[in-house]
């Protein structure tokens, strides 16, 4: 049985819920037993929509004593992701803080919303310069949700500058459909350091495509949960027309490589 | 109360109706199908008819391998027996062109697709004639209307009348895209009322205007279907489930080879419905609507495949 490890779910209340949805570890943990996911890594509802400190102090709040698997095997089955943003309001500890306070609660996965509807910040060099560069120090995979409306494409040039300029920083791109293959290609042949979350990846044998042209190591499957519903990123990797091979790093395997190279 | 203006909805309202906590409670309950699909296996024992499908090749985006060959080996990795679909062509570009795909695909492949002429307004001269030429082929069963493609031209508009004569006249289902800057909810409670024999499919479940609207809008109107062409919101085939009067009004789609039709039946497979209530959503209810026994299209598929058609199936 194909295994999956998935890099993109949350828990917590959500202003609009989507139907049915759940909000604790427990329910996401009984999910995941239907789903047959293995483990997840995780961000809390309030650190995105409230304030992120105060999300993320929720989540290691919300996690602990609620992994059923950690207690049972010893492996952590829910994997806490902080979201982040520049210090230079104050709001965050310094980068070397920061990353270092990540590294000693064991959370080995950032997240970034820099959108208009996210926590409005650049990621140029003079604002999320020091922050990028500790993350990328320590090879934290580091996802940017940039809040797509399903129509839109990243803004090439930035993506493009980012992966060049910290080689050594995974980043994941989470919440886009893939619509622009003729771009996204070319970015990921030239940007090894770039990875897609498959959570809302739903082109037409678009996991075959890609991985003929730039290859099985630069997708991560993600459920998006609870905004898509459950059963669909799973589905789609079980029936691709790819490899078993392929299958495995896009179930679980790549995302396992990138937590094993963060260097604490 | 209803959310649309001017209309007087009867019975307890949506949000009531669709009790949040109640189905997040309700356990996650693994059934045959979703074992299948999570062993990668297609689906056995159910029979999946995508009522919201395309053909071909698209300019906007790269499609990997649109054609109809492809799109068949798709739908038997998955165990989908039919799509119902429309030429891409037909909607960006050269009607006539992308019709032909359609006539010519349900031809090659019998009982693997069925489908929709596309109505262009801006070659409403013609389009009677045109339509009902269409319409006479085997298997093509339904219009396909696009109005953000052609222009955002209202659905109420003179340029469609042809189109909606036709429709009334064969009693032919009605499929029309939906869309943020689209037509509002009250011009699709005027054409419900305005061409009451005519069933009215309504694109992408009014995604970008209200779930809640789209349920109030089918309950309200008898000839008002819900397109279930974007399940893979969390939660909302159940929620269709519990919102409508009539649940034989959720018709399956997957909008593919747009998207991922994977992805799609994984959505509605994976849902905390009954089976009973999968089978009619992903295959049973467009049949009724169509008027297609579904074990014909089983039928005429085998068919296919133990040597070269001699005739295309008529349905």
């Amino acid at each position: 049985m194909l295994r999956f490890f998935d890099c993109n779910a949350a828990i917590g209340r959500w202003k609009h819920p989507r139907h049915g949805g759940y909000e604790t570890a427990e329910e996401l943990e009984a999910l995941l037993d239907y789903l047959q996911v293995d483990r997840a890594v995780v961000y809390h509802a309030q650190a995105h929509e409230t304030h992120a400190p105060l999300g993320n102090t929720m989540l290691m709040e919300a996690l602990t004593g609620h992994d059923r698997l950690r207690r049972e095997r010893s492996v952590e089955r829910l994997l806490p992701s902080w979201i982040v943003f520049p210090h230079f309001t104050g709001e965050m500890p310094a980068p070397e803080i920061l990353v270092g306070e990540m590294l000693a609660a064991g959370v080995r996965v950032a997240r970034l919303l820099p959108g208009y509807n996210g926590h409005r910040f650049s990621l140029e060099p003079w604002c999320a310069g020091p922050l990028l560069e500790k993350l990328a120090a320590h090879r934290v995979p580091t996802m940017i949700d940039f809040m797509f409306f399903r129509r839109d494409d990243p803004d090439w040039r930035l993506l493009y500058d980012l992966c060049q300029r910290y080689p050594s920083l995974p980043i994941i791109l989470t919440g886009w459909s893939g619509l622009a293959s003729r771009s996204f290609y070319p970015l990921c042949q030239a940007c090894r350091n770039l990875y897609l979350d498959t959570s809302r990846y739903a082109l037409f044998r678009g996991l075959e495509s890609f991985c003929r042209e730039v290859g099985a190591r630069q997708l991560l499957y993600g459920s998006g949960l609870p905004f898509v519903a459950a059963g669909v990123a799973v589905t789609t990797i079980t029936h691709a027309f790819i490899s078993d091979d392929e299958k495995a790093l896009i179930g679980a395997g790549n995302l396992e490589r990138l937590l094993e190279g963060v260097q604490a | 109360m209803s959310s649309i203006r001017g209309l007087d909805t009867k019975g307890v309202p949506i949000w009531q109706r669709t009790v949040q906590r109640q189905l997040r409670n309700q356990p996650w309950q693994p059934c045959a199908w979703q074992q299948q699909l999570r062993r990668g296996e297609p689906l056995q024992g159910i029979t999946i008819v995508d009522g919201h499908a395309h053909l071909g090749e698209y300019p906007g985006f790269f499609i990997n391998k649109p054609d109809a060959d492809s799109m068949v080996e798709v739908m038997d990795r998955i165990g989908m027996q039919t799509a119902v679909v429309s030429a891409n062509a037909a909607l960006r570009s050269d009607p006539e062109y992308g019709n032909q795909m359609v006539v010519q695909a349900i031809k090659n492949h019998p009982g693997r697709f069925l489908g929709y002429v596309v109505a262009n307004p801006h070659y409403a001269e013609g389009l009677e004639a045109s339509l009902n030429r269409y319409l006479d082929e085997p298997g093509m069963v339904a219009i396909k209307l696009h109005p953000e493609l052609h222009d955002d031209y209202p659905l109420l508009g003179p340029r469609y009348e042809p189109m909606w004569a036709v429709a009334a006249a064969r009693n032919v289902p009605v499929l029309f895209h939906t869309y943020f800057g689209g037509d509002s909810l009250e011009d699709i409670a005027r054409l419900a009322i305005k061409y009451p024999t005519v069933p009215l499919l309504v694109g992408h479940m009014l995604q970008d205007k209200s779930l809640e609207a789209m349920a109030e809008l089918a309950n309200s109107f008898p000839n008002i279907y819900v397109d279930l062409s974007v399940p893979e919101i969390f939660g909302v085939t159940e929620f269709f489930v519990e919102a409508l009067d009539d649940v034989s009004k959720l018709i399956f789609g997957t909008d593919f080879p747009w998207g991922n039709c994977h992805f799609r039946v994984g959505a509605v497979i994976y849902a905390r419905v009954s089976e009973e209530i999968k089978r009619k959503i992903m295959g049973g209810n467009i049949a009724q609507l169509l008027r297609i026994p579904l074990e014909s299209l089983v039928e005429s598929s085998k068919r296919s495949t133990e040597g070269p058609p001699a005739h295309v199936q008529t349905f």
